[in-house]
């Protein structure tokens, strides 16, 4: 007895040793990344799982069987007009052990089988697919079917639209196609597959990559049939993009210029002088009609009231178009668009989070001369535009960039600044230069040709919060020489103002860095450099 | 400490002696290295990781290993368990070498040494958790020293003064029980100031409580193992008395044991659920942790039962030396391993072999004193003068 | 540390003895007493690290003002910057880079953070630290014992240790340039710093200037101030565009003062002390008075055994003592019977004889 407890100690301690050890290494070793995997999780709906759900890498089996010969069919079975996506079946079986014994037979069989052979083959083992910490994480993205895309596929299908778009007959019991209903395909498909629709995983490989399959083989030009086609970061990358995608043909539906209106029951709270939106204009800057729409394609005014209720999630008309950090709403991005290397050298200063009170009028204004129909209220609402050659007086795409109401003598050629020595010697700033620059940067984008195409605007990327004139105010007015002060407690001192400023312009725009400080100042001829 | 071999009684070249020798010499070095070069010289400390080996092991598990002292007194004098009386002078011994050792670390330890003394005379920081270890320790080994002193009092033939003492014994029992509740509590309490540091399986708001409580099971465990190992080498100078009582000790402590370990186990246990920290338990810490728990705390604690059941002292002593070696890798964890785990491993600390050696310089220097005082002074036996004083 | 404060952590002391005795405090609790904000107009910096740029000036200058051994690598290299880097015993600040993925590197200057109710201070049983009205905590070297409790109490672990003195071995942290501040001078990295990524004020004030830019760049910024509360307050404070925990400020500090942590387990000392000697005199009254009526009720019973015994003796001796004398009596009466019978006998053969 006493042997028999000493051993069973002994045993206790080292084999708990061991393991924490084991823990210790296996903490350490990191995951390989892989696009195509699949958790197999079929088994939860019969309640909690014993083991860790399986991870499974479908290209990786694809590549293994294609090796030996093999197709589709060795995995899936061919439905009527499908492949079906389940694995060697259309529906999973009655219980937890039918469908256990299902994946255990079919997968543990073909791999014991490939072992046999002699040949390359996966595990066997419980512990090797049921792992606590899986070989691979995913890095799958998905791809988004932007209009470039969707231009491609009109182009290859012959607008045959019917080959995607549906709905559900009720009637006829089944998908049919009706011209005039197309929508987002996640309008009806969404991530979990709740109600009669499928999933958005589903229907998407069973309509995109069937069809890829079936063109494939018929010789036609054809999209991926492989996980890394749609899933890999560095094959999504590869695809086409057209240089300029033609517009919709949505017949009434998609107007050039839009004012952007409550509903009709709604008029009646509305303050504001409507906004007449350039549909057209935005149309090639946004990916995808879902970027402005959401899932549904309606007009805004259908969900977004001026006060704001459920159907609108709460964001009122106001929120709908103006908040900052919204993916959704104009300014949320034109926000994001701000924080691209090209505009972050201003903006980055300048606060995202309200806009100043005198941009109102930028975008509320009565179009110049014709009228501009009001956003479609209910289908079929809308009309045509008229006079879109009125728009012209307001579509950055046609206006031309102003010229500078100063003289281009006026303009200072460079600036010192010699406020501030200390260390090192004045600085002397290319003022002309600069401002040259950013009013070509600033020609290239229609944006901000609209948005600040004056002096007014431009110049007070730098000479903020004063008026406009050729002598701004000083910068030490406001940032003081000994720094921060009560007076302009939240701004910075002179020296933080212009380092700030130079430096941050610099970074965000992505200009050479300076990488000392005499690539600016000039430096001492007593000073005792650091 | 093989003075077995009868042979060999009268040579001073026994291994233990020359090995002993060679770690007391190489000790002697490091110590004039330590003192005259710092810290930095012989230990692998950093500003990342203030307390190492020395800290760690010298401190914390010596003044855990030390309990046996103040556990059995309090049990003999205080709760009245008479019949291991033959239990308290070792015990205290053991104590009183423990907390000497503790002064002596510090003293290799804190970067002034000579200003050691400072807190009580020149400028008191009573916030700090570190003056009440500070203030316990100095008084409790005091309060040891005393309880120690009738032993070589006896020794040395100063009758008057022993008595004296001895008429003292109930008031220093009390002083002993409260300074160790406290200070052996604080040694936990000092690392409730780092939760940021400390993994939160170890630290817990009851880490006070875990520290008093194992103190408590590492006392008596304590007491049995070098009582087990004393009956071994030192046969001859233990007296019949003694020798007759210390199995009904053992069997007594191991039952206490098996109490204090298993009440131990279940606050450990509450410690994870009041914080929710289950999840925690599946990691590498956790499992380490988990051995913790289970091989050194719920293991020994059912040994001692089955011991003390089927009255099976070798299980016993084997079960004194887990729990002992338990306790050691607590407080290692708590101050080594789980101790700034957050860290990356190249920041960590693991002891220079200078350390290692100067602690194992102390741990001779202290089993060399041990062996002096048994060998001269009434421990293991009833002086023949006070034989019949209890 | 001041009069002041020593009386506050007092009355922290007091307060928790009530709450905490049982409990040894908790990890979450013991937050009943009122907040203690800090002297009013201490002054802070606010380190804004979306500004830095990682130029080195604030450690050149920390460098001269302290007037500390110039390092082998000049300030303006700036390749020091990738490895990581600590305060040491002569360099009271450094400015590390953190590389954070999808956002670009983020320079974060580490120095002492100069808590409101420091953790060193807290932890230093020879007071060596004190928390200045000015906001600075200072540090005693004349009293230092060197155990190092301090480097191990706080949380960002800034204290460094002259592991290399033997005689002299000092704590070394950043002083916030307490002379400076006192000779109405902002501290030397602070003046230094091109960017005004680093702004000094009264802690108040910067706090202000903190929300204010977090409440205009709510983009820019992660929506916290680190440093408004954590371990109680700190008069450093940070502002980020990301994660603190990726720029090493750990977001699990706890958001109140150190006092919290150990005035639990400090306010049982009093109980300890007060209770088991009451106690523990108690078990040992109990032990002996049970030892006594042991004693006693043995005492009694022996003695009613030979009560018991005694009484018993004396019947005995009677009845045997009636017996012997009944005995006696029979055996007189017999003796007389025989005796008279034998006079009888006798009488009548004499007269037989005589016949």
């Amino acid at each position: 007895m006493r042997e028999k407890v000493y051993m069973a100690g002994k045993l206790v301690l080292i084999l708990s040793l061991a393991l924490s050890l084991l823990g210790i290494a296996w903490a350490d070793e990191e995951s390989k990344e892989r696009w195509d995997l699949l958790t197999i999780d079929t088994l939860k709906q019969f309640g909690d799982l014993e083991r860790p759900t399986v991870l499974f890498g479908h290209d990786m089996h694809t590549k293994a069987l294609e090796k030996e010969g093999k197709n589709c069919q060795t995995c899936h079975k061919q439905g009527e007009k499908y492949l079906s996506q389940k694995f060697l079946r259309f529906e999973d079986g009655p219980d937890k052990e039918t469908m256990m014994d299902h994946f255990h037979a079919n997968c543990q069989g073909c791999h014991k089988e490939m072992k046999a052979q002699g040949k390359e083959s996966g595990p066997v083992v419980c512990g090797e697919c049921h792992a606590i910490e899986p070989e691979y994480v995913s890095n799958r993205v998905l791809i988004p079917m932007d209009l470039s895309l969707h231009a491609r596929h009109i182009k290859e299908l012959k607008a045959d639209c019917g080959k995607c778009h549906h709905t559900y007959d009720d009637a006829a019991h089944g998908l049919v196609y009706k011209k005039g209903t197309e929508s987002n395909c996640r309008d009806c498909h969404d991530d979990g597959g709740m109600g009669r629709s499928a999933s958005m995983q589903t229907a998407s490989h069973k309509a995109c990559v069937t069809c890829h399959m079936e063109r494939a083989g018929k010789n036609l030009s054809s999209g991926p049939v492989e996980c890394a086609g749609c899933h890999k970061a560095e094959k999504t990358a590869e695809i086409k993009k057209m240089a300029r995608v033609p517009r919709l043909q949505l017949n009434d539906e998609q107007p050039d210029v839009v004012r952007l209106v409550p509903s009709e029951a709604d008029n009646a709270n509305a303050r504001m002088t409507p906004v007449p939106f350039n549909h057209k204009g935005h149309e090639n800057y946004t990916g995808r009609c879902r970027d402005c729409h959401h899932d549904t394609m309606q007009a805004c005014n259908e969900c977004h009231t001026v006060k704001g209720d459920y159907k609108g999630g709460e964001a009122n008309l106001e929120a709908a178009f103006h908040a900052y950090n919204a993916e959704q709403s104009c300014v949320g991005c034109h926000n994001a668009h701000k924080k691209e290397p090209e505009c972050a050298g201003c903006h980055t200063f300048m606060s995202n989070a309200r806009l100043a009170d005198h941009t109102c009028t930028k975008c509320h204004f009565e179009p110049p001369k014709a009228e501009v129909p009001a956003e479609a209220g209910e289908e079929g609402d809308a009309q045509p535009t008229e006079n879109t050659s009125a728009m012209a007086a307001f579509d950055p795409e046609t206006v031309p960039y102003p010229e500078f109401t100063f003289a281009s003598s006026e303009i200072p050629e460079k600036v010192t600044i010699d406020i501030l020595q200390n260390k090192y010697g004045p600085s002397v700033f290319p003022h002309k230069q600069i401002i040259e620059a950013l009013r070509k940067g600033v020609a290239e984008s229609r944006m901000a040709k609209y948005f600040h195409g004056g002096e007014d605007t431009l110049c007070a990327g730098c000479h903020h919060h004063s008026p406009v004139g050729q002598k701004p105010p000083m910068c030490v007015n406001c940032h003081e020489k000994e720094g921060r002060s009560e007076r302009n407690m939240f701004g910075p001192g002179l020296q933080g103002a212009y380092h700030q400023q130079c430096i941050g312009c610099h970074e965000k725009m992505d200009v050479a860095m300076p990488m000392n400080c005499v690539q600016c100042h000039s430096e001492k001829a007593d000073a005792a450099v650091h | 400490m093989a003075v077995a071999n009868p042979t060999q009684q009268n040579t001073i070249f026994t291994p233990f002696n020359i090995v002993a020798a060679i770690i007391i010499a190489v000790g002697l070095v490091l110590t004039v290295m330590r003192f005259g070069l710092g810290l930095g010289a012989v230990t692998n400390l950093d500003s990342n990781n203030p307390w190492g080996l020395w800290i760690g092991f010298d401190l914390l598990t010596g003044v855990a290993l030390a309990a046996g002292g103040y556990t059995t007194s309090a049990g003999v004098y205080i709760f009245g368990m008479k019949k291991y009386h033959s239990a308290v002078r070792p015990a205290i011994l053991t104590g009183f070498l423990g907390y000497a050792l503790v002064p002596i670390a510090l003293l290799y330890d804190v970067g002034r040494p000579w200003r050691l003394p400072y807190p009580f005379v020149i400028q008191a920081g009573p916030t700090s958790i570190m003056f009440e270890v500070a203030a316990c320790v100095a008084l409790y080994l005091t309060v040891l020293f005393l309880e120690f002193s009738p032993a070589p009092l006896e020794w040395l033939g100063f009758k008057k003064l022993r008595n004296i003492i001895v008429k003292l014994t109930m008031v220093l029992t009390i002083f002993g029980v409260i300074l160790s509740t406290l200070h052996q509590s604080s040694l936990g309490a000092m690392y409730l100031i780092a939760p940021t540091k400390l993994h939160p399986l170890w630290y817990s708001p009851y880490l006070p409580l875990y520290f008093f409580i194992s103190s408590i099971a590492a006392g008596l465990s304590m007491v049995m193992f070098e009582g087990a190992l004393s009956h071994h080498f030192y046969k001859d100078r233990i007296d019949a008395h003694h020798h007759s009582e210390f199995d009904e000790v053992t069997l007594g402590f191991a039952k206490a044991a098996s109490w204090v370990l298993a009440g131990y186990f279940a606050l450990k246990v509450i410690g994870i659920a009041l914080d929710n920290e289950w999840h925690l338990l599946n990691t590498p810490y956790g499992h380490l942790f988990l051995v913790e728990l289970l091989g050194f705390v719920a293991l020994p604690s059912f040994l001692y039962a089955i011991g003390r059941r089927e009255k099976n002292l070798t299980l016993i002593r084997f079960t004194a030396l887990i729990t002992v070696l338990g306790i050691v890798f607590n407080r290692l964890n708590v101050s080594l391993i789980a101790f700034n785990y957050n860290l990356p491993a190249d920041e960590r600390y693991f002891p220079h072999w200078m350390e290692i050696a100067t602690t194992l310089f102390l741990i001779t220097a202290g089993v060399l004193a041990f062996k002096f005082i048994v060998t001269h002074m009434p421990i293991f036996y009833d002086h023949p003068d006070y034989k019949d004083q209890h | 540390m001041s009069v002041s404060r020593r009386k506050f952590l007092k009355f922290l002391t007091a307060a928790g003895a009530g709450t905490a005795a049982a409990t040894v405090g908790g990890k979450k609790a013991l937050a009943q007493h009122k907040h203690y904000e800090g002297y009013p107009g201490a002054y802070g910096v606010l380190h804004d690290t979306t500004l830095c740029v990682g130029c080195r000036s604030c450690e050149a200058a920390c460098n001269e003002v302290n007037k500390q051994p110039k390092p082998d690598v000049p300030f303006d290299d700036l390749t020091v910057l990738d490895k990581k880097r600590r305060t040491k015993t002569n360099v009271f600040t450094v400015v590390n880079k953190y590389e954070v993925p999808g956002y670009g590197p983020v320079f974060r200057k580490q120095q002492c953070h100069h808590c409101q109710e420091p953790a060193c201070a807290s932890a230093c049983f020879v007071n060596a630290f004190t928390k200045t009205p000015e906001g600075a905590v200072i540090y005693n070297p004349n009293v230092c014992v060197g155990c190092r409790y301090c480097l191990l109490a706080c949380p960002w672990s800034m204290p460094a240790y002259a592991y290399d003195s033997a005689f002299d071995p000092v704590v070394v942290r950043c002083t916030m340039c307490h002379p400076r501040l006192k000779k109405g001078l902002k501290p030397g990295c602070v003046e230094a710093c091109p960017m005004e990524a680093l702004t000094f004020g009264t802690r108040e004030d910067l706090l202000k200037i903190a929300r204010e830019r977090i409440k205009k760049h709510p983009d820019r910024y992660i929506d916290h101030i680190y440093g408004e509360n954590e371990l109680g307050g700190t008069n450093w404070l940070f502002l980020s565009g990301v994660s603190f925990d990726d720029i090493n400020l750990p977001m699990n500090v706890p958001h109140h003062a150190p006092s919290d942590l150990t005035g639990g387990a400090l306010a049982v000392v009093p109980a300890v002390v007060g209770a088991w000697p009451v106690l523990l005199t108690g078990v040992y009254a109990i032990n002996k008075r049970k030892e006594k009526i042991a004693a006693k009720e043995q005492k009694e019973a022996v003695a009613k055994a030979i009560a018991e015994t005694e009484g018993k003796g004396d019947e005995k001796l009677k009845q045997e003592l009636e017996k012997a004398q009944k005995r006696a009596e029979a055996e007189t009466a017999k003796a007389v019977k025989k005796a008279v019978a034998e006079a009888e006998a006798k009488f009548k053969e004499e007269a037989k004889e005589s016949v």
